[in-house]
Protein backbone atom coordinates (compact mmCIF):
# COMPACT_ATOMS: atom_id res chain seq x y z
CA UNK A 1 0.00 0.00 0.00
CA UNK A 2 1.45 3.30 -1.03
CA UNK A 3 1.15 6.53 0.97
CA UNK A 4 -1.86 7.80 -0.98
CA UNK A 5 -3.79 4.57 -0.46
CA UNK A 6 -2.83 4.54 3.21
CA UNK A 7 -4.01 8.12 3.69
CA UNK A 8 -7.30 7.37 1.92
CA UNK A 9 -7.80 4.32 4.07
CA UNK A 10 -7.33 6.35 7.23
CA UNK A 11 -9.59 9.23 6.22
CA UNK A 12 -12.77 7.97 7.77
CA UNK A 13 -11.05 7.01 11.01
CA UNK A 14 -9.45 10.49 11.14
CA UNK A 15 -12.76 12.28 10.63
CA UNK A 16 -14.41 10.06 13.28
CA UNK A 17 -11.53 10.80 15.72
CA UNK A 18 -10.81 7.11 16.05
CA UNK A 19 -7.06 7.38 15.47
CA UNK A 20 -4.60 7.22 18.34
CA UNK A 21 -2.22 10.12 18.83
CA UNK A 22 0.60 8.17 17.22
CA UNK A 23 -1.54 7.19 14.23
CA UNK A 24 -2.77 10.74 13.76
CA UNK A 25 0.77 12.05 13.99
CA UNK A 26 1.90 9.52 11.37
CA UNK A 27 -1.02 10.47 9.12
CA UNK A 28 -0.19 14.17 9.44
CA UNK A 29 3.40 13.50 8.41
CA UNK A 30 2.27 11.52 5.38
CA UNK A 31 -0.23 14.19 4.34
CA UNK A 32 2.38 16.90 4.75
CA UNK A 33 4.89 15.26 2.47
CA UNK A 34 2.46 13.67 0.02
CA UNK A 35 2.61 15.04 -3.51
CA UNK A 36 -0.79 13.61 -4.40
CA UNK A 37 -3.46 15.98 -5.63
CA UNK A 38 -6.31 13.63 -4.88
CA UNK A 39 -9.31 15.81 -3.90
CA UNK A 40 -9.78 14.01 -0.59
CA UNK A 41 -6.12 14.46 0.31
CA UNK A 42 -6.27 18.13 -0.73
CA UNK A 43 -9.29 18.55 1.54
CA UNK A 44 -7.46 16.82 4.39
CA UNK A 45 -4.45 19.07 3.82
CA UNK A 46 -6.67 22.12 4.19
CA UNK A 47 -8.30 20.75 7.35
CA UNK A 48 -4.91 19.92 8.86
CA UNK A 49 -3.70 23.40 8.04
CA UNK A 50 -1.00 22.35 5.57
CA UNK A 51 -2.61 24.07 2.67
CA UNK A 52 -3.37 27.76 2.78
CA UNK A 53 -6.45 28.93 1.03
CA UNK A 54 -6.07 30.33 -2.46
CA UNK A 55 -5.70 33.82 -0.96
CA UNK A 56 -2.06 32.97 -0.36
CA UNK A 57 -1.16 33.68 -3.95
CA UNK A 58 -3.10 36.98 -3.79
CA UNK A 59 -1.28 37.95 -0.63
CA UNK A 60 2.00 37.18 -2.27
CA UNK A 61 0.96 39.27 -5.25
CA UNK A 62 0.00 42.15 -2.94
CA UNK A 63 3.28 41.82 -1.11
CA UNK A 64 5.34 41.81 -4.29
CA UNK A 65 3.36 44.72 -5.75
CA UNK A 66 3.66 46.73 -2.54
CA UNK A 67 7.40 46.17 -2.39
CA UNK A 68 7.74 47.04 -6.08
CA UNK A 69 5.62 50.20 -5.68
CA UNK A 70 7.58 51.28 -2.60
CA UNK A 71 10.91 50.70 -4.34
CA UNK A 72 9.76 52.60 -7.42
CA UNK A 73 8.65 55.50 -5.23
CA UNK A 74 11.90 55.49 -3.30
CA UNK A 75 13.94 55.53 -6.51
CA UNK A 76 11.74 58.26 -8.04
CA UNK A 77 11.93 60.31 -4.83
CA UNK A 78 15.69 59.90 -4.70
CA UNK A 79 16.10 60.98 -8.32
CA UNK A 80 13.76 63.96 -7.96
CA UNK A 81 15.52 64.94 -4.72
CA UNK A 82 18.92 64.75 -6.40
CA UNK A 83 17.72 66.75 -9.36
CA UNK A 84 15.74 69.19 -7.20
CA UNK A 85 18.64 69.86 -4.84
CA UNK A 86 20.80 71.07 -7.70
CA UNK A 87 18.20 72.74 -9.84
CA UNK A 88 17.94 76.49 -9.70
CA UNK A 89 14.48 77.82 -8.96
CA UNK A 90 12.44 79.32 -11.78
CA UNK A 91 13.25 82.83 -12.87
CA UNK A 92 10.88 84.98 -10.85
CA UNK A 93 10.86 88.54 -9.72
CA UNK A 94 7.82 90.03 -8.03
CA UNK A 95 6.82 92.09 -5.04
CA UNK A 96 3.77 93.32 -3.21
CA UNK A 97 3.88 96.58 -1.38
CA UNK A 98 0.91 98.48 -0.01
CA UNK A 99 -1.35 95.90 -1.64
CA UNK A 100 0.09 96.68 -5.09
CA UNK A 101 1.68 94.03 -7.28
CA UNK A 102 5.09 94.96 -8.73
CA UNK A 103 6.58 92.90 -11.53
CA UNK A 104 9.31 95.26 -12.75
CA UNK A 105 12.61 93.66 -11.77
CA UNK A 106 14.43 96.91 -11.07
CA UNK A 107 11.59 98.15 -8.85
CA UNK A 108 11.55 94.82 -7.01
CA UNK A 109 15.31 95.05 -6.43
CA UNK A 110 14.98 98.66 -5.23
CA UNK A 111 12.23 97.66 -2.83
CA UNK A 112 14.38 94.79 -1.57
CA UNK A 113 17.44 97.01 -1.11
CA UNK A 114 15.41 99.55 0.83
CA UNK A 115 13.83 96.96 3.13
CA UNK A 116 16.87 94.74 3.50
CA UNK A 117 18.98 97.62 4.80
CA UNK A 118 16.34 98.10 7.49
CA UNK A 119 16.44 94.36 8.12
CA UNK A 120 20.25 94.46 8.38
CA UNK A 121 19.93 97.21 10.95
CA UNK A 122 17.44 95.20 12.98
CA UNK A 123 19.75 92.18 13.00
CA UNK A 124 22.58 94.40 14.17
CA UNK A 125 20.31 95.72 16.92
CA UNK A 126 19.43 92.16 17.96
CA UNK A 127 23.14 91.24 18.02
CA UNK A 128 23.90 94.27 20.19
CA UNK A 129 21.08 93.40 22.62
CA UNK A 130 22.32 89.81 22.82
CA UNK A 131 25.87 91.00 23.42
CA UNK A 132 24.89 93.42 26.16
CA UNK A 133 22.75 90.77 27.86
CA UNK A 134 25.68 88.35 27.77
CA UNK A 135 27.91 91.04 29.23
CA UNK A 136 25.38 91.68 32.00
CA UNK A 137 25.34 87.96 32.68
CA UNK A 138 29.15 87.81 32.71
CA UNK A 139 29.27 90.75 35.12
CA UNK A 140 27.18 88.99 37.77
CA UNK A 141 29.25 85.82 37.66
CA UNK A 142 31.62 85.51 40.63
CA UNK A 143 35.28 86.12 39.79
CA UNK A 144 36.57 82.85 41.22
CA UNK A 145 34.55 80.30 39.28
CA UNK A 146 36.29 76.98 39.53
CA UNK A 147 35.76 75.07 36.31
CA UNK A 148 36.93 71.50 36.48
CA UNK B 1 -4.77 47.43 -3.16
CA UNK B 2 -5.52 49.51 -0.07
CA UNK B 3 -2.05 48.77 1.24
CA UNK B 4 -0.43 49.93 -1.99
CA UNK B 5 -2.45 53.15 -2.01
CA UNK B 6 -1.60 53.75 1.64
CA UNK B 7 2.11 53.22 0.96
CA UNK B 8 1.99 55.61 -1.99
CA UNK B 9 0.07 58.25 0.00
CA UNK B 10 2.50 58.00 2.91
CA UNK B 11 5.50 58.29 0.61
CA UNK B 12 4.01 61.33 -1.15
CA UNK B 13 3.22 62.99 2.19
CA UNK B 14 6.74 62.29 3.46
CA UNK B 15 8.31 63.76 0.32
CA UNK B 16 6.02 66.79 0.38
CA UNK B 17 6.76 67.42 4.04
CA UNK B 18 10.46 67.08 3.46
CA UNK B 19 10.58 69.26 0.37
CA UNK B 20 8.65 72.27 1.60
CA UNK B 21 9.47 74.57 4.45
CA UNK B 22 6.53 75.73 6.53
CA UNK B 23 7.59 79.34 6.02
CA UNK B 24 7.20 79.01 2.24
CA UNK B 25 3.49 79.75 2.61
CA UNK B 26 4.14 83.39 3.51
CA UNK B 27 5.88 83.92 0.19
CA UNK B 28 2.95 82.83 -1.96
CA UNK B 29 1.23 86.22 -1.86
CA UNK B 30 -1.54 84.92 0.40
CA UNK B 31 -1.42 88.06 2.57
CA UNK B 32 -0.25 90.43 -0.15
CA UNK B 33 -3.60 92.23 -0.40
CA UNK B 34 -2.96 93.71 3.05
CA UNK B 35 -1.47 97.20 2.48
CA UNK B 36 0.71 96.74 5.58
CA UNK B 37 2.42 93.70 4.09
CA UNK B 38 5.54 93.97 1.96
CA UNK B 39 6.67 90.89 0.14
CA UNK B 40 9.36 90.43 -2.49
CA UNK B 41 10.75 87.35 -4.17
CA UNK B 42 13.63 87.26 -6.63
CA UNK B 43 15.06 84.10 -8.08
CA UNK B 44 17.57 83.09 -10.72
CA UNK B 45 19.32 85.85 -12.62
CA UNK B 46 17.83 88.64 -10.51
CA UNK B 47 19.04 86.95 -7.33
CA UNK B 48 22.52 86.44 -8.77
CA UNK B 49 22.75 90.22 -9.21
CA UNK B 50 22.89 90.41 -5.42
CA UNK B 51 25.32 87.50 -5.06
CA UNK B 52 26.57 85.17 -7.77
CA UNK B 53 25.81 82.05 -5.70
CA UNK B 54 22.40 83.21 -4.53
CA UNK B 55 19.48 81.50 -6.29
CA UNK B 56 16.54 82.88 -4.36
CA UNK B 57 15.95 85.75 -2.02
CA UNK B 58 12.56 86.20 -0.42
CA UNK B 59 11.54 88.99 1.90
CA UNK B 60 8.44 89.46 4.02
CA UNK B 61 7.56 92.37 6.27
CA UNK B 62 4.31 92.83 8.15
CA UNK B 63 2.69 94.19 11.26
CA UNK B 64 3.81 92.13 14.26
CA UNK B 65 0.47 92.45 16.04
CA UNK B 66 -1.39 90.91 13.10
CA UNK B 67 1.05 88.35 11.70
CA UNK B 68 3.66 87.88 14.46
CA UNK B 69 2.16 84.84 16.11
CA UNK B 70 1.38 83.03 12.86
CA UNK B 71 4.82 83.62 11.40
CA UNK B 72 6.56 82.61 14.65
CA UNK B 73 4.75 79.28 14.56
CA UNK B 74 6.00 78.63 11.03
CA UNK B 75 9.56 79.60 11.96
CA UNK B 76 9.53 77.32 15.00
CA UNK B 77 8.12 74.47 12.91
CA UNK B 78 11.04 74.81 10.51
CA UNK B 79 13.49 75.12 13.40
CA UNK B 80 12.90 71.43 14.16
CA UNK B 81 14.50 70.44 10.85
CA UNK B 82 17.27 73.03 10.89
CA UNK B 83 20.87 71.90 11.03
CA UNK B 84 21.79 75.15 12.77
CA UNK B 85 19.65 77.58 14.71
CA UNK B 86 19.86 80.71 16.82
CA UNK B 87 16.60 81.59 18.52
CA UNK B 88 16.29 84.61 20.75
CA UNK B 89 13.28 85.50 22.86
CA UNK B 90 12.32 88.80 24.36
CA UNK B 91 9.39 89.33 26.74
CA UNK B 92 8.38 85.73 26.21
CA UNK B 93 8.16 86.13 22.44
CA UNK B 94 10.45 85.11 19.63
CA UNK B 95 12.36 88.24 18.66
CA UNK B 96 15.11 86.83 16.45
CA UNK B 97 15.68 83.57 14.64
CA UNK B 98 18.37 82.28 12.35
CA UNK B 99 17.95 78.85 10.80
CA UNK B 100 20.38 77.01 8.57
CA UNK B 101 18.73 74.27 6.55
CA UNK B 102 21.68 72.67 4.86
CA UNK B 103 21.48 70.05 2.18
CA UNK B 104 23.93 67.25 2.98
CA UNK B 105 24.90 66.87 -0.68
CA UNK B 106 27.99 68.83 -1.67
CA UNK B 107 27.49 71.80 -3.99
CA UNK B 108 23.72 71.72 -3.54
CA UNK B 109 21.24 74.41 -2.57
CA UNK B 110 21.19 75.45 1.07
CA UNK B 111 18.52 77.55 2.71
CA UNK B 112 19.03 80.16 5.40
CA UNK B 113 16.17 81.79 7.17
CA UNK B 114 16.12 84.94 9.29
CA UNK B 115 13.33 86.33 11.39
CA UNK B 116 13.50 89.64 13.22
CA UNK B 117 10.90 91.53 15.15
CA UNK B 118 11.73 95.19 15.36
CA UNK B 119 10.13 97.04 18.23
CA UNK B 120 10.01 100.74 17.77
CA UNK B 121 8.76 103.26 20.27
CA UNK B 122 7.27 105.58 17.68
CA UNK B 123 5.80 103.04 15.25
CA UNK B 124 4.02 99.73 15.63
CA UNK B 125 6.28 96.68 15.76
CA UNK B 126 7.03 94.88 12.55
CA UNK B 127 8.28 91.42 11.75
CA UNK B 128 10.66 90.66 8.91
CA UNK B 129 11.53 87.34 7.39
CA UNK B 130 14.36 86.85 4.93
CA UNK B 131 14.99 83.60 3.13
CA UNK B 132 18.27 83.06 1.29
CA UNK B 133 18.69 80.03 -0.92
CA UNK B 134 21.65 79.11 -3.04
CA UNK B 135 24.86 77.17 -3.25
CA UNK B 136 25.95 79.22 -0.30
CA UNK B 137 27.98 78.21 2.70
CA UNK B 138 27.05 79.63 6.09
CA UNK B 139 29.98 82.04 5.77
CA UNK B 140 28.86 83.25 2.35
CA UNK B 141 25.30 83.93 3.48
CA UNK B 142 26.67 85.69 6.59
CA UNK B 143 28.65 87.96 4.25
CA UNK B 144 25.44 88.88 2.41
CA UNK B 145 23.79 89.73 5.73
CA UNK B 146 26.89 91.70 6.79
CA UNK B 147 26.70 93.68 3.56
CA UNK B 148 23.03 94.43 4.33
CA UNK B 149 24.02 95.76 7.75
CA UNK B 150 26.59 98.05 6.11
CA UNK B 151 23.96 99.36 3.73
CA UNK B 152 21.90 100.55 6.67
CA UNK B 153 21.18 104.22 6.24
Amino acid sequence: MNDTDYILSQLEAYYDCRLTDAEESHLRRLVARSASNHPEIERLRAIMGFRRPKRRSHRRLYYVTTVAASLTLLVATGISWMIGSNKAPHETSFAYSGGVYISDESLVLDLLAQNLSEFGGDIEESDRTMESELQEFAAILPDNINIQ
Amino acid sequence: MRRILLTIAMAICAVAMQAQLSIEQIFNAAWASDPNVTEAVVTGKAARKINSRLERLAFFKADAAVYGERVCKLILADAHNASGRDLRYSDGKLSYAYLALNNPQPNSLNTYLYFVESRRKTQSSTIMVVLLEGKLSAKEQAKIIESLKKNKK
